[in-house]
């Protein structure tokens, strides 16, 4: 890090917090946390919401409003995961996997308190990382091509295989399923229709989010109702719930390693172009799977938690990477980002990373600051929140289906939406009932169209001599890695 | 309601538009197509003021790609013009899905009373006419264009490990070995463009498609992916890299006024490289003009601002008049120059009319682009 960087960090430090400029990042966040705890209105659409009302702004504010609106709709969406079963946004369900379960056993405190200290930190992460390797890396991201697209897929889809419990052949079936509901749509090399029935709806693919929202949020829903469950923890009272906020808070420390690990991802997923927060979470997610011995994982296990919301929160910090240095945005809330730069006349590139680096630093802290507002507002308000784990059930579907049913209409405005988040609902209470992974089938529902697309564009690219696949530094240490991460487990499951 | 033109410029700007539909397939008659459709200021101006027919109604503003990218930004800059104009509230509603095809069909399916309208790629829709198509609305039938806020003006970038800096290169190239050419997908118009160029050139072109987008297509190209690609002018603000591609050709009836790409030759009109260096372009001449016209007249249509097909001719006049004032006031050319957009603005009555005239010009484009799309299928 040279001393015009650190200079220039601390200039964007300062200018965060000169009055009045501290209200942008403060206000923002604020309304992004509000905004977030409805399921289906993401981050990006808020920052969409916004554009007119920074018409007229200094250039600094719109970066301070925007950095924080980035990063203060990340965390919140976790919290109807972990104590609803609704992912707040797409990235949110793999939080939810074991979050839910965490909440069923009266643990909802320590779920909520790892989930937002692990996402404080995890958020750090990466924005020092960011810090630390803007000079390094941004020459490194464009020459990320399929190949390297494809094999993160690979590495993400078979992570299925370490997770299916019970029978493999329906753990398999769920995960083929999943990839088939991935391929509806437009066929990204030819442009084709597949599996749309003619209806337009189907044109563009299914949306993650209404299925999400159905086949957890509601699937949980008509579980609930045909179970005796009383309530979500199966406790009537507050003391009878276990857990803390300290054990939430020491959990993550205690689980250093994996951490680092998910943060690590998170940033490297982050910086590359395309991929977004729910890949990182996923992925994240099935590296923790990968390596729990203790086969917990998926069933209420804290590391399930902080794995994906370490690497969600990470994600943001890379993610500006790719978006200040190169102008190619990383997700669909960094789009927003560069379409709101554009009309403000702030180009990136070259001069927003040298002579505008203040400016791109008060971006970044902003977005810093957000996380840590976000997060502590979880941390305090996670005593409370648990106390909706002892409502009882006939009174707490009802707003859950409302939630889960104005999140799929909040989304894209569609009542389709609405339509589809209810047929996934009944298709994942079948797959509960019937010991179907929903994990492997949402994992890969979102890993199928990336490795579909760049399997596609690496055998283009490999068939027309434009690519040697196995001459690429980056594939080899990519596959290296997949077999150092999938090898031992093999070599475990056969021995035992 | 009253028209600010002279008899004279009327019948000159009839004259122009209809000399495509007249002629035939003349390459003269193409440009005039083009010519009738840009030049001078739009003839269905009006000056009664009547822009308030939907004042304190709530429009849906369908915009059919995700927030951030060119045509959102187009409809966000002009939001509060507009609504200025209207003195209605206008929310911005992003129906991504297919290439734009998802909003514009769901544009195209509302109710034409105003209160839906939204922005389209016209180019897309003049490609997509074609037979293989049938999902692909009719801008003439099922739109009722309002303005067009600016054209589409694409360069044909080679990446710059070739040694490819003009098209005399990329000939050169060509006899050596077939040039691979990087696109999103057939649907696009980007694809359309560089197959009919390429057919023009006689480059024999292999195609890699299924990028997510335009900035990974230039990606693509730096990285080595391919050797070509086509890159609209106007996203050049948000490609860093610009200038590690070399620029080849401006596929433009006229030379780009851009700075960021100077002395390079322009494809169509009498002074592009289709009159200029004929020997370059392969087969018949005549042929050549003809496609080299179609292609200059394919990108004119550019991005319009539309409601569904049917509107009252009351509503519709008002509307228009509603857009042209919002699209000519000093505030959203000083904001669209700010964000780097280029506005080419034409009354809605002025592309109506064009619109047969365009579709008839762009024909030859659409075999060519159907044949180079079969290979890639």
């Amino acid at each position: 890090m040279t001393p015009a960087v650190l200079s220039a960090a601390w200039e964007g430090l300062t200018l965060v917090f000169a009055w009045p400029n501290i209200l942008y990042p403060i206000g923002g966040t604020l309304v992004a946390m509000v905004v977030a705890l409805l399921p289906g209105l993401s981050g990006a659409a808020l920052m969409a919401l916004a554009i007119p009302l920074t018409f007229g702004w200094d250039p600094l504010h719109v970066m301070l409003l925007y950095g924080a609106l980035l990063g203060g709709a990340t965390f919140m969406g976790s919290v109807t995961a972990i104590l609803l079963n609704i992912p707040g946004t797409a990235p949110n369900a793999a939080t939810l996997i074991d979050g839910y379960p965490m909440a069923q056993k009266g643990l909802a405190r320590t779920a909520l308190a790892a989930s937002a200290t692990a996402s404080a930190l995890g958020s750090s992460f990466g924005v020092v990382l960011l810090i630390a390797l803007i000079p390094v890396v941004a020459p490194v991201i464009p020459k990320i091509g399929p190949a390297e697209y494809l094999l993160l897929a690979i590495w993400g889809l078979l992570a299925i295989g370490t997770i299916i419990r019970g029978s493999v052949a329906k753990g398999l079936a769920a995960a083929g399923l999943g990839l088939m509901v991935a391929f509806i749509g437009f066929d990204p090399r030819t442009a084709d229709p597949r599996f749309t029935f003619g209806t337009l709806y189907l044109l563009d693919g299914l949306s993650v989010v209404p299925v999400f929202l159905g086949i957890f949020a509601l699937a949980e829903v008509i579980d609930l109702s045909a179970s005796n469950r009383v309530t979500i923890s199966g406790k009537s009272r507050v003391e009878e719930l276990g857990g803390s906020t300290v054990d939430g808070i020491v959990a993550v420390f205690r689980n250093g390693g994996l951490f680092l690990r998910s943060s690590a991802i998170g940033t490297v997923v982050g910086m590359i172009p395309g991929l977004g927060g729910t890949v990182a979470a996923f992925i994240a997610w099935g590296e923790a799977a990968r390596t729990d011995r203790t086969a917990t994982m998926g069933s209420g296990d804290i590391r399930g938690v902080i794995a994906p919301e370490a690497a969600n929160d990470a994600k943001d910090g890379g993610s500006l990477l790719p978006t200040l240095a190169l102008g190619i945005p990383a997700s669909t809330g960094t789009a927003v980002l560069l379409g709101v730069m554009a009309i403000h006349g702030i180009r990136p590139g070259q001069e927003l990373m040298n002579e505008g680096l203040p400016l791109t630093f008060a971006l970044i802290w902003s977005l810093f600051l957000s996380n840590w507002i976000t997060s502590a507002a979880g941390l305090s308000v996670a005593g409370p929140l648990c106390r909706l784990t002892i409502v009882r059930t006939r009174r707490l579907l009802p707003p859950i289906i409302v939630l889960a049913t104005l999140g799929a209409l909040a989304y894209r405005g569609r009542i389709s939406d609405v339509w589809v988040a209810m047929l996934f609902g009944v298709v994942g209470y079948l797959m509960k009932k019937h010991h179907w992974s929903r994990v492997a089938f949402v994992m890969a529902l979102v890993l199928g169209s990336l490795f579909e697309q760049n399997l596609q564009l690496t055998l283009d690219l490999q068939r027309l001599g434009r690519m040697d696949f196995w001459a690429r530094p980056s594939v080899v240490v990519l596959v290296g890695l997949i077999a150092l991460t999938t090898f031992p487990i093999w070599l475990r499951r056969r021995r035992s | 309601m009253s028209e600010r033109i002279t008899r004279r410029e009327l019948l000159e700007r009839c004259a122009a538009m209809c000399g495509g539909l007249a002629i035939g397939r003349g390459p003269g008659s193409v440009a005039g197509v083009a010519a009738g459709m840009t030049a001078g200021k739009p003839i269905s101006r009006r000056t009664d003021g009547g822009t308030k027919c939907l004042e304190g109604a709530r429009i849906r503003w369908i915009v059919g790609w995700t927030p951030g990218g060119g045509f959102d930004t187009y409809s966000r800059l002009a939001e509060p013009f507009i609504e200025r104009a209207l003195g209605a509230q206008i929310a911005i509603d992003n129906v991504p899905g297919a290439g734009g095809l998802v909003g514009a069909l769901t544009l195209s399916r509302a109710r034409p009373d105003g209160r839906t309208l939204g922005i389209l790629n016209g180019s897309g829709f003049l490609w997509n006419r074609n037979p293989d198509s049938s999902t692909t609305p009719d801008l003439s039938r099922e739109f009722t264009v309002l303005a067009r806020v600016s054209r589409r003006q694409q360069v044909i970038m080679a990446n710059p490990a070739t040694g490819v800096r003009s098209i005399a290169d990329l000939i050169a190239l060509s006899r050596r070995r077939a040039i691979v050419a990087g696109i999103t997908g057939p649907d696009s118009s980007n694809f359309a463009t560089l197959a009919a160029v390429t057919d023009l050139l006689g480059v024999s072109t292999e195609y890699v498609a299924g990028y997510p987008g335009s900035r990974e297509v230039i990606l693509g190209l730096l990285r080595g992916d391919c050797d070509i690609t086509s890159v609209d002018i106007e996203t050049f603000g948000q490609v860093p890299d610009l200038a590690r591609m070399n620029p080849v050709l401006q596929i433009t009836p006229e030379r780009s006024a851009d700075p960021r790409i100077p002395d390079v030759p322009h494809l169509a009109g009498p002074t592009g490289l289709i009159s200029v260096q004929p020997e370059l372009f392969a087969g018949d001449a005549a042929r050549a003009r003809s496609l080299a016209a179609a292609i200059a007249a394919y990108l004119e249509f550019g991005r319009l601002f539309a409601g569904p097909g049917g509107m009252e001719p009351m509503l519709r006049d008002c509307l228009e008049q509603a857009m042209y004032t919002a699209l000519t006031d000093p505030g959203f050319a000083e904001a669209a120059r700010r964000a780097g957009r280029s506005i080419d603005i034409v009354a809605g009555a002025d592309v109506r009319r064009g619109i047969r005239a365009v579709t008839d010009a762009v024909r030859p484009i659409v075999p060519v682009a159907a044949a180079a799309a079969r290979r890639i299928r």
